[in-house]
């Protein structure tokens, strides 16, 4: 089941370094790109184990896209690279080598 | 919204999804840290990206920073020499007494040596390099040479060591065993070759990590190994924030099994050694 988590969990992370790079760099194709990052966290992952993190992201990714609409970048911005970091810090732990000190439940 | 109102709205940074983001970050602040930001620019660059002085005192006060340091962005005023920009800080500094650490800024490929003469005399207390805007290598003479003359001066440099840049260890490594006095700051913990200068830096005292937007994965890799006592935080405001940038630096030192003692250390203390 990890290396199943691991696999989704990189995929998404793919699309949304995609959409940020992107965003960074002006290119015409970032909303297409963030319509793939939003298509990678729309449905379940293996086993359901990281339902609490999808649900962040998207909550993250919606207000992200009106923060775009509003040609808000830093807000934007924000809460791409918190989404980003939130996907890597549980690749991470589901890897087995993350340190037991941390356990909470926005990291998780 | 105005585009003032809007570069001034932080609350969009720390409420909605982001609310329970900000608030684990508060929660995890050691108490009494007088948050240090090694990392921020006043001014507007080419891209049409700006700060004020008011702007960033702002955001500091929202999110606990005491002191931060600040330079020039990639202006489409400097000129030759970046004098212009420089000045800007300046005003900065000398308006918010206490609040801001004043770097100039230089372009190695013009001629630099009357306004390092004039921003030292001034009381600057460092120098920003950037190799990726003003498209110069860390080994270029020109750079070796304003490396030399920081170190002679005693005055520390950062250099923008992230996003656009290939050639970071392999090319400051000789500068840095020539002038082991030389005090670096290795902005955004020159994230694209982390682990390799974490590897190659960790015998010369006198180097020191940014974290500013390097990411969680990559700063975890700096955590997991290198000393926590050369770390220190930064924001790299306005492209960077501090909610976010808190947010991968506490993250990713709690994923490492970084003690509260060294975090302290990360924000503030490190940095304060050679700002106090």
């Amino acid at each position: 089941m990890a290396s199943a988590r691991t696999a989704h969990l990189l995929g998404i992370a793919a699309n949304l370094n995609m959409a940020t790079i992107s965003l960074w760099g002006q290119s015409p194709r970032a909303a297409a790109i963030l319509g793939m990052f939003e298509a990678s966290i729309r449905w379940e992952g293996p086993g359901g184990s990281d339902e609490d993190l999808l649900e962040r992201l998207r909550n993250l990714f919606e207000e992200a896209k009106k923060y775009h609409a509003r040609e808000d970048f830093p807000a934007m911005m924000a809460r791409l690279r918190v989404a980003y970091d939130l996907v890597s810090i549980r690749i991470i732990e589901v890897s087995g080598e993350r340190s037991e000190a941390s356990n909470d439940e926005v990291s998780r | 919204m105005t585009e003032t109102e809007k570069q001034h709205d932080i609350s969009t940074l720390t409420s909605g999804a982001m609310a329970p983001i900000w608030e684990w970050v508060e929660e995890r602040i050691p108490p009494d840290t007088g948050i240090f930001d090694a990392h921020a620019h006043i001014g507007e660059d080419l891209d049409g990206r700006t700060m004020t002085a008011d702007g960033m005192r702002e955001r500091m006060k929202a999110a606990h920073v005491k002191k931060s340091i600040v330079f020039a962005l990639n202006d489409p005023n400097a000129l030759e020499d970046f004098s212009g920009p420089n000045d800007v800080v300046w005003r900065a500094h000398e308006e918010h007494p206490g609040f801001f650490v004043p770097f100039f800024r230089l372009n190695p490929h013009k001629e630099y040596e009357r306004e390092f003469e004039r921003c030292v005399e001034r009381g600057f207390s460092g120098l920003k390099l950037h190799p990726v805007s003003q498209k110069f290598e860390l080994d270029d003479e020109r750079a070796v040479r304003l490396f030399e003359m920081a170190a002679k001066a005693d005055l520390p440099v950062i250099i923008h060591a992230g996003f656009g840049m290939n050639r970071i260890v392999e090319a400051l490594l000789p500068t840095i065993e020539g002038n082991p006095e030389l005090r670096l700051i290795l902005g955004h913990a020159a994230f694209v070759e982390i682990l390799q200068a974490a590897r190659v830096f960790a015998d010369h005292p006198n180097v020191i990590f940014e974290t500013s937007v390097a990411r969680a994965a990559e700063l975890y890799e700096l955590f997991a190994s290198f000393d926590p006592s050369r770390i220190c935080f930064g924001s790299d405001i306005p492209y960077g924030d501090l909610p976010s940038t808190l947010y991968a630096t506490l993250a990713a030192a709690e994923a490492a099994g970084i003690e509260k003692e060294h975090l302290r250390g990360i924000l503030s203390e490190n940095i304060r050694r050679w700002f106090p």
